[in-house]
């Protein structure tokens, strides 16, 4: 693993084509402000990165690196205290709850360390929450829940709940759900942190797989073996990128 | 287009928030039960102020809101001298009728009553009918309704004849297996002996919504039997003997009641302080009452009102507190589903989403608990008037209130849980437990 300096483009390997930029980070910057005090905390200092269509990102760094942060920002969930986040073609650092809302449920995808499963739905019914906030007429949303399913290899438990499914299972229920709105950014937060290795390995070969596809995904991991099947790991260390590299 | 996208997502929303319901069955029956005991509570008890109010609001319509009506009363007895006068005469005249037959402007007509005796006789059986003399015009006066054969007609005052029209008590007890139309009943009164009428007609049953028809003249008009007032003059004339317990008391009065029918509604008040005025002169004892329906329906109705609104507030606070009782769940169900609540930002739900899946909740919990409210309060009504004998009445402005309130403070008190709800941060929600 070679150490980048901060802030330069990862090295390219010979012959690469530029391809389109998915997301930009400009000097982003997040701090938090302790309440009732007037202590802040910076937890991301002023980061810059180039997403690229297709690429499989790690974001590793220890507790308090800022990666969380960084994935929160990158998820619209939160707004950068500085800087500019452009994805695609929009300026979201600047937009309000609703239009951020309407960002996650059309661009994004999330897979979370505990699945985060809505546990009084069904399978399908799950996989249909993105596009039912988008406003996808239900017979469209069964239709693409379904073939979605299919490709995780779980259409025989579409009606279940999730309890009723293994840990494993319910993170492809999680994956399929992040395929079903045709995101932008795939969003990873620890996908394999809550289960034992095998399954994590069958959830790496799923993401593994969705990256040939020319998925874009991008995956936070203190996991040293998990970051090493992606194809660019960016470490994070005090709210700073202290390297950013690609892998062979 | 897209209103029937906004009708669809609710129509999900509703799917989704029965669905959370059906999935906590007994939590939300609990809820819901605040509800039902709230509506069930504002229906019983408006029945039963509306049915107390309608029983007395029937009798004084039956009596008729045009008509004034003058009863005599028998003076309290104040000096020595008129106690041991043999003959006791008191009451309206035939002087008060001519005078307000000549002078009152607006009246229609005059009809007088004379109870002249208190005993009807058909075959072995007596009964304590009262029996009235008066004009056939009564019968147009105030709202009585024959039920079989005829009223009193002009021929039989022309011709003082011997027939009578009975109440429906009367025909109960003297003629039960036999139509009482052509049969002729005895008159037991103390001087003038027995005297045979023919029944001609009998009244409707005044009945008004359960209680028997005593009201503003005091007149039990189903025990009444109504005769011709020249056969009353010529068989009875105007004293009046009554034996009570071996001692005999004669009296005089020429007409017990005089029935004034106004013109129009709003001379009613006017004439009777001319009545009242009238009466004054002629009387040296207070030995008359002059009693307006209208007045009484008036107080009647404003103490229907008063009593509506006690018993509407005393049933309204256990419907507040139904409500707190949702918004006490909802909250906890928010805390209980925060995760949820997260992933469903996370998802790209917006904050009025979050909003309005829980208000739809709320709703439901206090819509269903109002429609059953709306179910065991009628049923309550029911079994109050069947077991405590209380009439009751259910308007379809009760059900239609007591439903709205339900809704209404499903939204009020379920906005505030939805709000919180809303407000969460999506990714405080997320770390929740």
């Amino acid at each position: 693993m070679k150490t980048a300096s901060i802030q330069s483009p990862p090295p390219r390997p010979p012959g690469h084509q530029p391809r389109k930029v998915l997301a930009r980070l400009d000097r982003l910057t997040k701090t938090y402000g302790v309440p009732g005090s007037a202590v802040e905390v910076p937890a991301l200092k002023g980061i810059s990165l180039t997403f690229e269509e297709g690429e499989y990102v790690a974001i590793c760094g220890h507790s308090g690196s800022g990666k969380s942060t960084l994935l929160n920002l990158l998820g619209c969930l939160d707004r950068p205290t500085g800087g500019r986040y452009i994805l695609g073609d929009a300026d979201v650092s600047r937009l309000d709850d609703d239009a951020l809302s309407d960002i996650r449920s059309k661009r994004l995808g999330f897979v979370f360390q505990s699945f985060n499963l809505i546990p009084q739905l069904t399978v399908l019914e799950n996989m249909e929450v993105p596009l039912f906030y988008q406003g996808v007429p239900p017979r469209l949303r069964r239709e693409k829940a379904i073939s979605l399913i299919e490709r995780v290899g779980l259409q025989h438990r579409i009606h279940h709940r999730p309890m009723e499914l293994s840990g494993g299972q319910q993170q492809r229920v999680a994956i399929a759900r992040a395929l079903i709105n045709d995101p932008l950014l795939i969003l990873a937060d620890e996908p394999t942190g809550n289960l034992d290795t095998a399954t994590g390995d069958m959830i790496l070969d799923i993401f593994a797989g969705l990256h040939k596809e020319g998925k874009t995904i991008l995956m936070v991991t203190h996991e040293d073996d998990v970051a090493a099947r992606c194809r660019r790991v960016i470490t994070l260390r005090d709210g700073q990128v202290i390297s950013d590299v690609q892998n062979d | 287009m897209l209103t029937t996208m906004y009708i669809s997502h609710a129509f999900e929303t509703t799917r989704l928030g029965l669905k959370n319901i059906y999935l906590h069955k007994l939590r939300s029956f609990l809820t819901a039960l605040g509800i039902i005991c709230g509506v069930a509570a504002v229906i019983c008890m408006l029945s039963i102020g509306e049915g107390a109010s309608e029983a007395e609001l029937a009798l004084i319509r039956l009596l008729g809101t045009n008509n004034i009506i003058l009863t005599s009363t028998k003076p309290e007895e104040t000096s020595a001298t008129e106690v041991r006068s043999w003959l006791l005469e008191y009451g309206l005249t035939r002087a008060d009728l001519q005078r307000i037959r000549g002078t009152i402007p607006n009246v229609v007509r005059v009809v007088p009553l004379r109870e002249v005796a208190y005993e009807a006789i058909y075959g072995t059986t007596q009964f304590p009918a009262t029996i009235v003399g008066t004009e056939p015009a009564l019968f147009n006066t105030i709202n009585l309704t024959i039920a079989s054969g005829r009223p009193l007609l002009p021929v039989d005052q022309a011709q003082a004849s011997q027939v009578c029209v009975i109440g429906d008590e009367v025909r109960a007890r003297l003629f039960a297996y036999e139509d009482p139309i052509g049969r002729t009943l005895i008159v037991n009164a103390p001087r003038s002996g027995y005297v045979p009428f023919k029944v001609v007609g009998v009244l409707s049953r005044v009945e008004t919504a359960g209680t028997p028809a005593k009201g503003v003249s005091e007149r039990n008009l189903n025990t009444d039997v109504f005769i011709p007032l020249s056969t009353a003059d010529h068989r009875y004339g105007d004293l009046k003997f009554k034996v009570r317990s071996g001692s005999r008391e004669m009296s005089k009065c020429t007409f017990s009641d005089l029935y004034v029918q106004v013109d129009e509604l709003e001379n009613v008040i006017p004439v009777s302080q001319m009545l009242q005025q009238l009466l004054a002169h002629g009387h040296s004892k207070k030995d008359y009452l002059v009693k307006v329906p209208l007045e009484r329906l008036k107080i009647a109705e404003a103490q229907k009102r008063q009593r509506q609104i006690t018993l509407g507030c005393i049933a309204g606070i256990s419907l507040l507190v139904g409500g707190i009782g949702i918004m006490n769940i909802m909250l906890a169900t928010v805390t209980e589903r925060t995760r949820e609540i997260g992933i469903r930002r996370a998802l790209g739900a917006k904050r009025r989403d979050i909003t309005f899946q829980f208000l739809v909740e709320a709703l439901i919990l206090s819509s269903v608990g109002g429609a059953i409210g709306v179910a065991t309060g009628t049923a309550g009504a029911f079994l109050i008037t069947w077991w405590v004998e209380w009439p009751t009445i259910i308007h379809a402005w009760t059900i239609l209130i007591s439903a709205g309130l339900a809704l209404a403070v499903g939204i009020f008190f379920g906005i505030y849980p939805a709000a919180t709800a809303a407000r969460l941060d999506p990714i405080e929600a997320l770390r929740h437990a």
